[in-house]
């Protein structure tokens, strides 16, 4: 992209920037991803981008409407009949670029809106062979209009399905109008589904790596990780028992499922019953998040009353598994008693995610620690695995040094850069809390206790991290051990 | 070392392995062999090649990206605008500079340095308005009043209302 260049010995402006630049700065103003921006902002919001740049003046604009990748992502709220026509003028505009597609739906009348709905979707049907990435949020009557042929002669492939059953009022994931295209059978590699079940969805299982599903019956849940080979991440919300006849074609066996590595499952009665028809040698990370309390927002206590509810099932799968369950993310309303036997029983486990849910507003400044801020009272509940964890690292430590937030390193496991796709968006009594985290970076040496066994195990003890890091809200506290201070410690305990 | 002439006729000393973060100074490298004579950059001036110099020096020894790493990046769909927290500050400069910073990482052939340059620009740009760009940059609004109404009919229809 060299090119010889005069000298300009007069002040530069944009002006100056040859073609080729501008459009290469054009290319980072367009969305790379367009579901993280799916979440209602207003205006202007990121995907007009072509069409904000394309109104600042004649040379950007004929730039622009000539350079069809800027016009791979198409978001639109379907809710006016004029979108049809600027529907197809983006379309015409991307010409033959592979397509990011999202159609979303937000107004009351439901006749008047199917037609604009249809007009708009066969648009985008037309263009079925160069998607690569479809996201609806529509009522599911109105996926059968979605007749796209994803047999592609373009090169380009569905790659991402992601489909939220937005209704006017709930109805049974199970009976809801299937997503199946007409032309070929999409096989993508994420897909995410909330209100919908996964039986609904026609798709091929062979790619799928990535699988995110909201409200689907437990039986659905084995089924994908049964039919799915390639999954490796995997997150259930919201999973029901379903009905005795559910289970009618589901496997009944043990899955052993050899790819997956995270797993996460939240807001569930029947997270046990999931976990004992697994195998999953390559589990490294597994996360829980508990039904939360409709009305502060903080975890609830209770939810551990039925869903793993002593942790000896997920014990029992790693163990069975024999996988090297490295992340462990629970939440903090935790019986102080199982979970020490569950850190003495795995391990492997390096970090450590307690989820102290929403920071209770009005916590008074004297309720909080002097030295790292933490407000004394979420302390509380996880008094018991706070003080072992320091009794055994670091007993002469009353408080924790703390480290500013933007000190965190990136690829940090909790909250900001989950493995998993970001979650459909979906408001929640949570949604508006900030929260409070606690990570623990876990030296083996913590689990004393029980001994466990590892002759049996292929796999050799993985090797012992050499600090904790806690991090609360929006302070991370590190504080280094080292072997001595576990040797002081048991001493302290004989 | 590496002798470089800058365009108002200034002189820099400058490790190979520095400049040679420059294509475009590598390949000259190569072609010349082992030489003493000066290497002339006729399109950037001292106070830029500066700037350009401190970049390299920091970021010397990282992996030069392939030729074929952006069009991979295209593939893959994840053209991000994140900047890591040096890069930022160092692109912390007044629009002039930013933009003669583009334009000699364009000349010079320094992948990484004219990413800096136009994600830095296409975050000024990012969640403006048409008019709060041309205000930004100082650009005339050349559109007939009839054209701006069908721009502004045609956002309209795009807009989350």
């Amino acid at each position: 992209m060299t090119f010889e260049l005069p000298f300009y010995p007069y002040p530069i402006t944009i002006y100056d920037l040859p073609p080729e630049l501008l459009i290469h700065i054009f290319r980072f103003c367009v969305p790379c991803d367009i579901y993280s921006f799916t979440t209602a902002t207003k205006r202007p919001t990121p995907v007009l981008q072509p069409l904000s740049l394309a109104g600042v003046c004649r040379p950007w604009r004929n730039l622009i409407i000539q350079s069809p990748h800027l016009w791979s992502h198409l978001q639109l709220k379907v809710n006016a009949r004029g979108q049809v026509p600027f529907v197809r003028a983006w379309l015409a505009r991307a010409q033959k670029t592979p397509l990011s597609i999202s159609l979303y739906y937000d107004v009351e009348d439901r006749i008047a809106m199917y037609f604009i709905f249809e007009e708009v979707v066969g648009l985008v049907s037309e263009a079925s062979s160069r998607w690569v990435e479809l996201n609806v949020r529509v009522p599911d009557y109105f996926l059968f209009l979605l007749f796209g042929d994803c047999t592609s002669m373009s090169g380009a492939k569905l790659d991402v399905l992601r489909i939220h059953k937005a209704n006017f009022v709930w109805e049974n994931p199970v009976s809801c109008t299937p997503f199946r295209l007409l032309g070929g059978l999409p096989a993508p590699r994420t897909l995410a589904l909330q209100g919908m079940s996964l039986d609904r969805v026609v798709v091929g299982w062979k790619n799928l790596t990535r699988v995110s599903a909201e409200g689907v019956a437990l039986g659905e849940c084995l089924k994908a990780l049964h039919q799915a080979p390639k999954l490796e991440e995997c997150t259930f919300v919201n999973i029901n028992p379903g009905h005795v006849n559910d289970e009618v074609g589901y496997p009944t066996s043990i899955i052993t499922h050899p790819h997956l590595h995270t797993l996460r499952i939240e807001n569930t009665f029947v997270g046990d019953a999931l976990l004992r028809r697994l195998y999953l040698p390559s589990l490294q990370a597994f996360s829980y998040i508990p039904i939360s309390n409709p009305f502060h927002g903080y975890s609830h206590p209770f939810a551990f009353a039925t869903p793993l509810s002593d942790f000896s099932t997920l014990e029992t799968l790693t163990l069975r598994s024999r996988c090297v369950l490295q992340r462990l993310s629970v939440p903090v309303y935790v019986p102080a008693e199982a979970f020490a036997r569950l850190l003495d029983a795995i391990c492997t486990i390096k970090e450590l995610v307690l989820d102290f849910g929403a920071v209770p507003p009005g916590v008074a400044p004297q309720e909080k620690c002097s030295s790292c801020s933490f407000p004394a009272r979420l302390r509380t509940p996880a008094r018991p695995i706070w003080e072992r964890c320091q009794w055994g690292c670091c007993p002469s430590s009353r408080h924790l040094k703390c480290v500013p937030e933007s000190s965190r390193s990136r690829g940090s496991s909790y909250p900001g850069s989950s493995p998993f796709p970001p979650p459909l968006p979906f408001s929640g009594p949570n949604s508006t809390h900030s929260r409070s985290h606690l990570i623990l970076q876990l030296r083996p040496a913590l689990n004393i206790g029980r001994s466990v066994d590892y002759t049996s195990r292929s796999a050799p003890p993985p090797s012992r991290p050499t600090s904790i890091h806690t991090l609360s809200g929006p302070l991370l506290s590190t504080v280094q051990s080292s072997s001595t201070s576990y040797s002081s410690a048991k001493k302290v305990r004989r | 070392m590496v002798l470089l002439v800058t365009s108002d006729n200034e002189q820099f000393n400058a490790d190979k392995d520095v400049v040679e973060r420059s294509v475009l100074i590598k390949n000259m490298l190569e072609d010349v062999g082992e030489s003493d004579q000066p290497i002339p950059l006729p399109n950037v001036s001292s106070s830029v090649l500066k700037k350009v110099l401190e970049y390299c020096e920091h970021h010397r020894g990282e992996p030069l990206p392939s030729a074929d790493a952006d069009q991979s990046q295209d593939e893959t769909r994840k053209r991000t605008t994140d900047i890591s927290e040096w890069d930022q500050k160092f692109i912390t400069v007044d629009q002039e500079m930013l933009f003669e910073i583009i334009l000699a990482a364009n000349y010079l052939d320094i992948k990484s340095l004219l990413d800096v340059g136009c994600k830095t620009v296409a975050n000024m740009i990012k969640g403006k308005t048409p008019e709060e760009i041309r205000k930004l940059f100082n650009i005339v609004n050349d559109f007939t009043p009839e054209e701006e109404a069908q721009i502004k009919k045609e956002n309209e229809w795009a807009e989350d209302r």
